[in-house]
């Protein structure tokens, strides 16, 4: 909740540009090396966490500050996760979520397909 | 598959009456009443039951106990049709009839619950004349047809809400579950089925195994009596939740059918991997096709002769391509999946879990509600919670139909201004919010199943669309049609069996936008150009400024504008196919 919170915060007053800035320079500082299985279970943790933040505060319509806090979520983890921004034409359409490896992580994959990606941090 | 078509004449002028001889003669039609007060006339007399001296009965119509089309009502059913003034038919019977009986000095006119035969009728001098379609009823005085604008002003706000008046001058509907009586007193309307028994609490049925294993019988036996006659039905399965239950319905009484999958070019009606799912589940043959603009004259598509411009012309345009396919296939009809998610109570609004706080018996089920229908509409269970609460309080309002006042000219957003009334929403008799939200979305669905069969529909079948399977549904209370975070789960429930778990618990569906949008982008100055100086334009239906603003921005094409421009463009085509231009 409280990475929800500073998010949002940051987007407002800092924009997308330094918020984007931030994740980029904090996945930096995290070790190249994964423990793919202990993570793994780190991340449906952080997943589910997320997902039951969701019935507590409305996340209609903002799922760029949800994607950057799980985002930042993940990396405090140690997990190198991928914050995903996408469009789609015909209508147009932007969007956000989150990957780490080959999975999604706040998004489902009939909804995440329909989006190009047009920015990977 | 062949369509009834009738006409028929109540207390008319003998020169009306006697011009009408040759005009049903040159039509090939049949008269199966034939009294001097009376005749009924039809296209084909296989699609007429004769009532001995009380009228007649016309389309196809099921009774309750029977499990084919009645064919010949037994005299003592005859009699208590009659004796009834109709009542026996919306109580025991359903179908697409549409009911012209005698009753005391008068005669009546009684259309089937959500019924798709039309029935459309003018004034005659003190007589009347009704018809299956818009060309029929003026047979008697040549009446040429005029716009009624203020009427397509209405009906371009609440599309999907009816009114008795059609958007042709002169010419009224009767609306499903209405009966109408011309007699010594003059015209009179009334109501014989209404939704609102069916919400009673006596109805109500609260054990939801039973709610759900009833649905699914009922949804398969209605299916299969609506497919009765027909060899081997070609479905077009989107893959969405409706259309798959109707595969799993046809195939539960072994019916013999293929299914289509119309794609669109895009990944967002691309639904392909679940339509194969079903089909593969359901060891039924599946064609897969794109759609395509193929160079169609889009401004024919909506052209239909219907009393509205209810015809759309991408719907049009896909079941063109259908109907095409199944002829190809030796397919003798269409059936779709429409309806489905009025039916099966498709909400995500709070009012649901305000039924939770006003049912003394549902109170249980309160935080439930509100967890899955906030995940459905991504909001929190409080902010659910607080909304139900203040609907809670409010009980007792009738739900608020929203209009859509969207590039209409100033004095016309004015006229639209009774477009939001409806019999069904305004007889509340102080229901539950949610089971009212669920009145309301049949009083939409009541449209749809009305406009008969149409242009390129004209063969096509939504067996969801029966009078027992929306009576059943009607009696399931609010709180058995949401969990897991879905809505429509008692009919999810009632399939999981019979259909694959993705299908059947899925949250999304498949949009044909894009299509939509294609079909704007190729044809964009024929568009434009009969928006900005049209009929609608002149005759201050549309303001022309706000449709050019909008069609106009050269941003890519975003929002919901472009369909409702679609919608007004299909109103236009319509318009002009009316007049003549």
């Amino acid at each position: 909740m409280a990475c929800l919170v500073a998010a949002s915060f940051d987007l407002r007053w800092r924009g997308l540009a330094a918020s984007i800035a931030r994740l980029r320079d904090r996945k930096v500082t995290i070790a190249q090396e994964e423990d793919v299985e202990g993570m793994s279970d780190r991340a449906a943790q952080i997943a589910h966490a997320f997902r039951t933040c969701s019935r507590l505060v409305s996340v209609a319509d903002r799922c760029l500050p949800q994607s950057l806090a799980v985002a930042h979520r993940l990396a405090g983890a140690g997990a190198r996760a991928e914050l995903v921004l996408g469009v789609k034409l015909r209508p147009f359409k932007a969007h956000a979520w989150v990957q780490w490896r080959d999975a999604l992580v706040n998004e489902r994959l009939e909804v995440a397909r329909l989006f190009t990606p047009i920015l990977v941090i | 598959m062949k369509r009834l078509r009738f006409l028929a004449g109540i207390a008319l002028p003998d020169e009306a009456r006697a011009s009408l001889g040759p005009a049903l003669r040159q039509r090939g039609f049949v008269l199966v009443v034939d009294e001097p007060d009376l005749f009924v006339a039809v296209s084909d007399s296989g699609g007429a039951l004769p009532l001995n001296g009380h009228g007649a009965l016309l389309g196809p119509m099921f009774a309750s106990w029977k499990s084919h089309r009645v064919r010949a009502p037994a005299p003592e059913e005859v009699a208590a049709i009659a004796t009834s003034a109709g009542r026996r038919l919306g109580d025991a019977y359903w179908g697409s009839y549409v009911a012209i009986l005698r009753m005391g000095d008068g005669v009546a006119i009684l259309r089937a619950p959500f019924g798709g035969l039309p029935c459309l009728y003018r004034r005659v001098g003190s007589g009347l004349i009704a018809g299956s379609d818009i060309d029929l009823p003026g047979l008697a005085d040549g009446a040429r047809h005029g716009i009624d604008y203020a009427a397509l002003c209405c009906y371009l706000a609440a599309e999907e809400l009816r009114h008795a008046a059609t958007c042709i001058e002169g010419l009224a509907e009767v609306r499903g579950g209405e009966r109408i009586m011309l007699s010594s007193r003059g015209l009179v309307r009334d109501t014989f089925w209404s939704p609102w028994p069916f919400i009673a609490s006596g109805r109500c049925i609260d054990d939801e195994e039973d709610a759900v294993r009833r649905l699914g019988q009922q949804a398969a036996a209605c299916a299969a009596l609506r497919t009765g006659e027909i060899a081997r039905p070609l479905l077009l399965l989107s893959g969405g939740l409706d259309s798959s239950i109707v595969a799993a319905s046809l195939a539960a009484k072994g019916q013999d059918f293929a299914c289509l999958n119309m794609t669109t070019s895009d990944a967002s009606g691309d639904e392909r991997g679940y339509a194969r799912a079903v089909a593969g589940h359901l060891g039924r043959e599946l064609v897969e096709r794109t759609m395509e603009d193929d160079g169609v004259q889009i401004d024919r598509l909506a052209a239909v002769r219907l009393p509205r411009p209810a015809a759309r012309g991408f719907e049009q345009q896909i079941y063109r391509t259908a109907q095409e396919l199944a002829q190809e296939l030796g397919c003798d009809a269409l059936v779709d999946g429409g309806g489905g998610d009025n039916i099966f109570c498709s909400l995500q609004s709070a009012s649901a879990a305000a039924d939770c706080l006003i049912d003394p018996g549902a109170g249980r089920h309160f935080w439930r509600l509100c967890r899955d229908i906030g995940e459905l509409a991504q909001v929190s269970k409080w902010n659910v919670a607080w909304r139900a609460g203040r609907r809670a309080m409010d009980g007792s309002r009738p739900y608020k139909w929203p209009l859509d006042l969207r590039y209409l000219a100033r004095d016309a957003q004015a006229a639209a201004g009774q477009a939001a009334r409806h019999s069904w929403i305004e007889d509340n008799p102080g229901a539950l919010p949610g089971r009212a939200a669920h009145v309301a979305v049949l009083a939409a669905i009541q449209g749809y199943s009305e406009n008969g069969p149409h242009g390129f529909k004209t063969s096509a079948i939504s067996p969801l669309i029966s009078q027992p399977l929306i009576e059943h549904c009607l009696a399931i209370p609010s709180w058995h049609w949401f969990a897991r975070g879905r809505n429509r789960a008692a009919a999810r429930k009632a399939f999981e069996r019979h259909l694959p778990a993705e299908v059947v618990w899925r949250r999304g569906k498949g949009a044909p936008d894009s299509f939509v949008i294609r079909l704007l982008e190729n044809n964009r100055a024929m568009i434009r150009d009969h928006l900005a100086g049209g009929l609608l334009s002149d005759a201050g239906v549309i303001d022309p400024t706000l449709v050019l603003k909008e069609f106009d921005d050269p941003r890519p094409v975003r929002g919901t504008g472009y369909g409702r421009i679609m919608r007004l463009f299909d109103a236009e085509s319509w318009a002009r196919a009316i007049r003549g231009v």
